[in-house]
């Protein structure tokens, strides 16, 4: 399978998990529960949205890297701004639509005769995308070097040999 | 060539640990919050002791552990003033390895006026928070239900 294909099964994918399937769930969901997510503070349609414009994102980055060459600058860069944005997904989707949370969300209801907070932590989480997150930038910074010197190589072996020959005829000075 | 595989094998394990524990984690605190609360398993009582002008709140729990991972399970009742200060506690905590169960009972006494007081919203409220965490600690959601209406909490 070539690389370009690869890059659009890949972007269809990214697209349907990231951006259909939130947009799908928020529409399915019982309209009960969304108003007691609207009491809580949670803002749906800003949630899906933020998930649904990051999920366009990483799409487009995918579809860029399957029609550049490794060793281009471009893939480098559209393999981090790809990583740095599956954490921004991360934090949006943990923080509940708040992406300065960091992984711990407050979140209270009004209930008959009193009210109810709930505080979830997941900060391990928001730590652990963002290990995966280093680790994906080295590899890919790692890649993009191992590709460069490949490249360089490549292009040193299929550039034709010149020969080497004495022509200082063509350019000696014809004595008259 | 080498150090690109291994970082690109450390990304995967590092994903799929983070995937496999987020599962694992939600699945458990969801069963183990929903069999504290669902039923009879909880139950929040205020009685009065007239003759003595005393009144008890207490909490009877049965708390019981479905889910994949052992959890720190932390229960508490405390009253709260009108600033929203805790001024009576009582909370305990108790480790439930996987399909453990332990009942749990809390009281507080306090004076039949301010009993009065708080269930009336008068002067502060009543704060039963309930804690569950998870993988070492590391994973939890805390719930706590304020009733009476003073408190602001």
């Amino acid at each position: 399978m070539s690389r370009r294909l690869q890059s659009v099964i890949s972007t269809a994918l990214t697209l349907i998990l990231f951006t259909v399937l939130p947009i799908y769930a928020a529409n399915q969901l019982p309209s009960g529960l969304e108003l007691l997510l609207s009491q809580a503070g949670i803002d749906l349609t800003n949630l899906t949205n933020q998930m649904a414009m990051i999920g366009v994102f990483i799409a487009v980055v995918t579809l860029v890297k399957g029609f550049v060459e490794e060793a281009s600058p471009l893939y480098l860069l559209a393999s981090i701004a790809s990583s740095v944005v599956t954490l921004a997904f991360t934090l949006v989707t943990l923080g509940v639509g708040d992406l300065t949370s960091m992984g711990i969300s407050t979140i209270t209801i009004d209930v008959e005769g009193g009210f109810n907070t709930m505080i979830l932590d997941f900060r391990l989480f928001i730590q652990l995308a963002v290990l995966s997150v280093a680790l994906q930038i080295a590899h890919s910074v790692l890649q993009f070097m191992e590709a460069r010197q490949k490249s360089k190589i490549e292009r040193t072996q299929t550039i034709p040999q010149i020969e080497l020959f004495d022509a200082p005829s063509q350019y000696e000075p014809v004595i008259a | 060539m080498k150090t690109v595989r291994v970082i690109g094998v450390l990304v995967a394990a590092v994903q799929l640990f983070s995937m496999l524990a987020f599962c694992a984690s939600i699945y458990t605190i969801f069963m183990v919050a929903s069999s504290t609360t669902s039923g009879d398993a909880m139950a929040v009582q205020v009685t009065f002791n007239e003759a003595a002008g005393a009144g008890m709140i207490s909490l009877d729990a049965e708390l019981r552990n479905e889910g994949l991972l052992g959890v720190n399970l932390a229960l508490g009742i405390y009253t709260l003033n009108g600033s929203g200060e805790r001024i009576a506690r009582n909370s305990t905590s108790v480790y439930l390895e996987v399909g453990g169960q332990e009942p749990v009972s809390l009281s507080l006494q306090l004076t039949e006026g301010l009993i009065g007081r708080l269930l009336e919203g008068e002067e502060g409220c009543f704060e039963v928070v309930m804690g569950v965490r998870t993988l070492r600690d590391l994973v939890g959601v805390s719930n706590s239900m304020t009733f009476g209406g003073g408190g602001s909490a």
